[in-house]
């Protein structure tokens, strides 16, 4: 099938990444191929972990992602046994996606040991694991929780020690510092040399499969899979590694990285001008995603004042709601952020709206509480006095139960804006934007900067916040309560 | 006609009697002064007057007509309601606690500020108070705003709930006098609770004894500490007038 031009550049083809380094590299990758072919592409990378991306492309939130055929298999369609290509393909067009063919490497996960620690222990195979139990293990969360993770593979090889969970891009520090001496590697990882790591050897061949594949929906159009496919064969292990190993330890972009092998590969030709990445300032590259972070703090609180405070007189007049009406929202903020995060997805896609709307839901239940708890406890003589002086219902909430509950109501309020800002740093996982998009882009990458320079901003956002309310408190708590300082945060 | 009327009323509260066939009537201008011990049933009897309890069993006619409890708010800006010191609202300052009914009710300003100034003038509150916050005032200031408050939209009924209580005698003594100067120049129809017999005494034309819920005597100072009807009576005022 061949395009105008036209129709080709009107297309916008939206391109995921897993928030890891090879994630990274592989996405910018394809997003140059299809961009050099006149797409316009969008990129919605730092999308957490499998979940979130397999989500967002049966959502039709992305149209392809770089996956691993194992992880495809195992955590996706959940497949028992080993599914050869043809097999797997058929189960994946059933649900309309498909994968491309294999780039050439095999990024299989991998236990890995610091040289020291293998020789110490004579280290060779999974199984000599068994011989040390007193063996401190440490695991990504993702490795943990799947499939053809430590689940099962502690079962195949009878292990006993007992992981603990951690971020995957913090693993090689913590080995290198000696508080772990085993975790979870990927084969292609760039730091196995670099930390002089010895990767033990898959003895009963526990781990499945895992060639990267681009992973897409079908109704791309067939250009764009052609275009896909000519990755095909194209990287091997090695050149993985290396790569990875270039962004981690040589300081370069994975933009830079991806447009080096194009060349290298010849896949582009000399018409590539914007390799050279710009040196931006660092505050205009933080301010854009403050004002973001700072949109979806806002409008989720608003939306969550809006609710909560009439809710809240609400059950406090029609007091038999007050107990479910507590439970639910307590219950939906015991919800892990990530956890409800990934829920939205089904529901709402990814980017802006879910996490507005996540933001919401938490700010709820202290705005909620706040408000019941501030318009129960004041004096129960003064509703009296009111009642008996003839104020009418609305009389009296307006002019005496609302202006005295109102340091609780605040309190309640300025809490849900703390809470907000530091959840809204995990918003990025679903492509919300935000000071997060930093801070998840540098554990991906184990990039402190790019760590700071989200955590620091979002770190002061809250304290401002904090002071901001401090002002409006003594502005609109009624002056009585003013005299000595009474800290209204205790209610 | 009498402006109040109680009859037969009894309340219980989860099967405890709190009030036992409680029946009288209040003479329209003048003073009554309920009183008893705590726990007596004499807050529960002047709370069912303007409806924030609503009796049992026994009918409640002010001006005449039986309590509608539906329609209770137009009833009730015509009783005045003083209770101690501590009923005033605490976000408002003392211009504001004394004039909220008024404003509520849409009353002008020019006649809001006019009787909030008479009626500041008439119990002795200097007009400087009137920006302070009730923290801020005296115990015996905090009792005249209350007074104010009560009086602020005239009403043809009063009731005190220990309004004169937790003051020192001075200050007391100065209150009454100035409280019935006001019931002079502006006569209503007073019911007041108080556990105090020298101020029911002072200030009452009639005194209603109350006693586990049951009225155990009416009358006037003299016929009471005369010819008291039962022993509780008898020994009452004598432990009070000690």
């Amino acid at each position: 099938m061949i395009l105008s031009a036209a129709e080709i550049s009107s297309q916008t083809i939206r391109v995921g990444a897993k928030h890891f380094n090879e994630g990274y590299i592989l996405s910018e990758i394809l997003s140059r191929m299809l961009e050099l072919n006149g797409y316009t592409v969008e990129r919605n990378f730092s999308l957490g972990g499998t979940l979130i991306c397999y989500e967002a492309l049966k959502n039709n939130d992305i149209d392809l992602y770089p996956e691993y055929s194992g992880t495809i298999s195992e955590a996706i369609l959940k497949l028992r046994e080993k599914t050869g290509t043809d097999e797997l393909k058929k189960k994946l067009n059933d649900l309309d996606l498909d994968i491309s063919g294999e780039y050439g490497f095999n990024n299989t996960y991998a236990l890995a040991v610091k040289r020291s620690t293998a020789e110490k222990y004579g280290l060779n195979n999974i199984s000599d694991l068994r011989d040390h139990p007193e063996l401190k293990i440490g695991l990504s969360y993702e490795f943990l929780k799947r499939e053809d993770g430590w689940k099962n593979l502690s079962v195949a090889y009878d292990l006993k020690q007992i992981p603990g969970g951690l971020e995957h891009g913090l693993a090689y520090k913590a080995l290198d510092d000696g508080q772990i001496m085993l975790t979870d590697v990927y084969s292609t990882d760039g730091e196995i040399p670099k930390y002089d790591l010895k990767i033990l050897n898959d003895d009963k061949n526990f781990f499945p499969d895992y060639s990267a594949v681009t992973f897409y929906r079908t109704d791309l159009n067939e250009k764009i899979k052609t275009i896909l496919n000519e990755l095909t064969g194209k990287i091997s292990e090695n050149e993985m590694q290396e790569m990875n190993s270039m962004v981690l330890f040589e300081n370069k972009t994975f933009s830079e990285v991806a447009a080096e092998f194009l060349k290298n590969k010849k896949i582009i030709g000399s018409s590539d001008k914007r390799e050279v990445s710009q040196e931006t300032n660092i505050y205009s590259e933080i301010f854009p995603k403050l004002i973001q972070h700072l949109k979806l703090t806002f409008i989720a609180l608003l939306l969550s004042v809006l609710i909560a405070v009439p809710a809240g007189i609400f059950i406090y007049r029609y007091s038999s709601f007050s107990k479910p009406v507590l439970y639910l929202s307590g219950l939906l903020q015991t919800i892990p952020s990530i956890a409800l995060l990934a829920f939205m997805i089904p529901l709402f896609g990814i980017g802006f709206l879910p996490a507005v709307i996540a933001l919401f839901i938490y700010g709820l239940l202290p705005i909620l509480r706040n408000t019941t708890t501030g318009l129960f406890t004041v004096d129960p003589l003064l509703k009296e006095v009111a009642d008996g002086m003839g104020m009418t219902s609305m009389q009296k909430l307006y002019n005496v139960e609302l202006p005295l509950a109102m340091p609780a109501i605040l309190a309640g309020i300025r809490t849900a804006a703390v809470i907000n800002i530091g959840t809204a740093t995990l918003a990025a996982f679903i492509g919300a934007g935000g000071l997060g998009e930093f801070i998840v882009t540098g554990l991906a990458l184990n990039n402190t900067k790019l760590i700071l320079m989200g955590a620091i901003p979002a770190a002061l956002l809250a304290i401002l916040t904090e002071l901001i309310f401090e002002i409006i408190e003594r502005m609109v708590s009624p002056k009585h309560l003013l005299r000595s300082g009474i800290s209204t945060d205790t209610v | 006609m009498f402006p109040v009327e109680i009859r037969n009323v009894s309340k219980s509260i989860d099967g405890r009697q709190i009030l036992v066939n409680a029946d009288f009537s209040v003479k329209e201008n003048s003073i009554t002064a309920l009183i008893g011990k705590s726990g007596s049933g004499k807050s529960t009897l002047l709370k069912s007057i303007n409806g924030l309890i609503k009796p049992t069993s026994g009918k409640i006619l002010l001006f005449g007509n039986e309590i509608d409890y539906e329609n209770i708010i137009p009833l009730r800006l015509k009783i005045g309601y003083a209770v101690q010191g501590t009923g005033l609202f605490p976000h408002m300052n003392i211009r504001e606690n004394i004039s909220v009914m008024a404003k509520l009710n849409d009353w002008k300003s020019e006649d809001i500020d006019a009787r909030t100034e008479q009626l500041m003038k008439m119990t002795d509150l200097s007009p400087e108070l009137g920006k302070k916050y009730p923290y801020q005032l005296s115990g015996g200031e905090q009792q005249r705003t209350g007074l104010c408050r009560a009086m602020m939209l005239n009403p043809k009924i009063f009731l005190l709930d220990e309004a004169f209580g937790a003051l020192d005698v001075t200050t007391k003594n100065e209150i009454h006098s100035e409280f019935l100067k006001i019931q002079k120049s502006e006569p209503r129809t007073i019911l007041m609770v108080t556990h105090d017999l020298n101020e029911a005494f002072k200030l009452a034309d009639e005194i209603i004894i109350i006693e586990k819920g049951e009225i155990q005597q009416t009358g006037t100072k003299n016929e009471i500490l005369n010819s008291p009807r039962n022993e509780f009576v008898k020994y009452f005022t004598a432990s009070q007038l000690q």
